[in-house]
């Protein structure tokens, strides 16, 4: 490493040390802004999750009509597979409709009717891109107009509040994500206008004796790194504690993954190297 | 210097300066406060950049000139001021120490010329006094120690001995002849006309911007 490399991490170091205070202030808003930021980034994913997993799950319930044959069946059940948007159709006879009554009531229709009173259906399953409430709507419509099809019962209202909630959910927390993207900036530009205001007297001098801008702007760039990785790292840590204590009490509740854990870290040092470049960047200019 | 004009704003500061200095040269800048002295400083050191005309330094013309050519140029070009322009919370070693680090001299180096160019201002012995203990004709010592440090092949002072006494001015004057002697040349600014009588150097005399002699 060059001797002006060393120079530059010696006095960007050593800068920090000078301004103790004003270096933990900054580190723990930074800290705090991005524990925030990595939770509500761990709640989005997760609520983006949870609504993939819910449409996932559902299902249209296609009752056939009566006195349809099985071969009546199966061509109608190709008919429905053949619907762009169907990823697949499972055939439910009317024994298997009984089978399962008796299963989730634990009780016998047979022993209050006498003959079995429930129709054969078709349990579909949609693509992903057609689980929300204007594409499962279109499918209905196509569904219906097939012959053999008696009755298409699907949760449209539950996919119109999936589709709400989730669109609320990423509209609120994206601008909230955004809004500490900018704060996380905003503070170490403005934390470092500080340090410069300091240091005023010393840079100038460094620009009089013929120090490039590049020279200059070196340990203030690496101060602003150090502050943001220190801050992230405390972020990422405390996020990663919440993460653990959470999941030991509500096993399998939370889903995460180590890249959304390291991203207050890495976000830390990448806002800050933006933050401290920006803000040593408009003081040499004014020189 | 061809030709240069200077404006800041509807102001105009210098109004076409013609100026050469040859290499080793000693040159008095007289004029009233205002004249426009340190803003012709501030050209040849390109702090200032000419509203038209042309500047050339060291080869470095300083309309296309990039802030790092500027940068490489002042390691050259070194400078001083009436107000000394120290670090007070640094020690006379580290202040001139300071411009070598600054550009990126290896440690070993700073060290021989920090002394070199200490002993060539007279203070050696005060490497690790604080600059608010030193004296005004000290201070400004080490400001030239600063200056030299990068061996310039030219010195701009501007206005060097406007806050000290005549005694004290008198040394400093004796060690910018010295400089000069040794081959760098020395472009002194200062409002008196008798300071530059004392002095074995071109005198250009300055008024309203303007060269008048």
């Amino acid at each position: 490493m060059s001797l002006n490399y060393l120079y530059s991490i010696r006095e960007g170091i050593l800068g920090l040390r000078r301004a103790r205070m004003a270096t933990f202030l900054t580190v723990s808003t930074i800290a705090v802004s991005l524990t925030i930021f990595g939770a509500l980034l761990l709640i989005t994913l997760n609520v983006a999750d949870l609504v993939y997993r819910i449409k996932e799950r559902m299902t249209f319930e296609v009752f056939l009509e009566s006195g349809l044959t099985r071969d009546n069946a199966m061509e109608l059940q190709s008919a429905i597979k053949g619907i762009r948007g169907v990823a697949g159709v499972m055939y439910i006879s009317k024994e298997d409709a009984l089978e399962r009554y008796r299963r989730d009531l634990k009780m016998d229709p047979l022993q209050i009717v006498e003959e079995n009173p429930l129709p054969a259906s078709f349990q579909v399953s949609l693509m992903p891109e057609y689980r929300s409430a204007q594409g499962a709507g279109r499918l209905k419509a196509e569904i219906e107009k097939l012959q053999g099809v008696n009755e298409v019962i699907y949760h449209g209202g539950l996919y119109e509040i999936l589709d709400r909630t989730g669109r609320y959910v990423l509209v609120v927390d994206a601008a909230l994500l955004i809004f500490i993207v900018f704060a996380v900036v905003l503070l170490v530009s403005n934390t470092l206008k500080l340090t410069i205001l300091s240091h005023r007297r010393s840079i100038q001098i460094m620009d009089l004796v013929g120090a490039t801008h590049r020279f200059i702007r070196r340990p203030y760039i690496i101060q602003g790194i150090v502050q943001g990785a220190v801050g992230g790292g405390v972020a990422t840590i405390l996020l990663y504690g919440a993460v653990v204590l959470f999941s030991s009490r509500f096993p399998n509740a939370l889903r995460y993954s180590f890249v959304v854990i390291l991203m207050p870290l890495v976000l830390g040092i990448i806002l800050s190297f933006l933050g401290s470049r920006i803000g040593i960047k408009r003081f040499l200019k004014g020189l | 210097m061809i030709d240069v004009w200077y404006w800041v704003g509807k102001n105009q500061i210098l109004s076409g300066i013609n100026l050469n200095v040859e290499s080793g040269e000693f040159i008095t800048l007289v004029g009233p406060s205002g004249a426009g002295k340190s803003t012709l400083l501030g050209l040849i050191h390109m702090a200032n950049i000419p509203t038209r005309g042309r500047v050339c330094v060291a080869g470095l013309d300083a309309s296309s000139a990039t802030s790092r050519d500027i940068a490489f140029m002042r390691r050259k070009v070194g400078m001083v001021f009436q107000d000394f322009k120290l670090l007070e919370d640094r020690d006379v070693y580290e202040n001139v120490a300071f411009a070598l680090w600054a550009t990126g001299v290896n440690r070993r180096n700073i060290k021989k010329r920090v002394f070199q160019v200490l002993a060539e201002v007279g203070l050696s012995h005060k490497r690790y006094a604080m600059v608010p203990e030193l004296s005004g004709g000290e201070q400004q010592r080490v400001a030239i120690a600063r200056a030299l440090a990068n061996e310039p092949f030219v010195l701009l002072a501007d206005e060097p001995t406007g806050n000290l006494d005549p005694d004290t001015t008198q040394g400093i004057f004796a060690l910018l002849e010295k400089i000069n002697r040794k081959g760098t040349a020395v472009i002194m600014a200062s409002h008196t006309a008798d300071v530059a009588e004392r002095l074995s150097a071109r005198i250009v005399c300055i008024r309203e911007g303007r060269i008048v002699t």
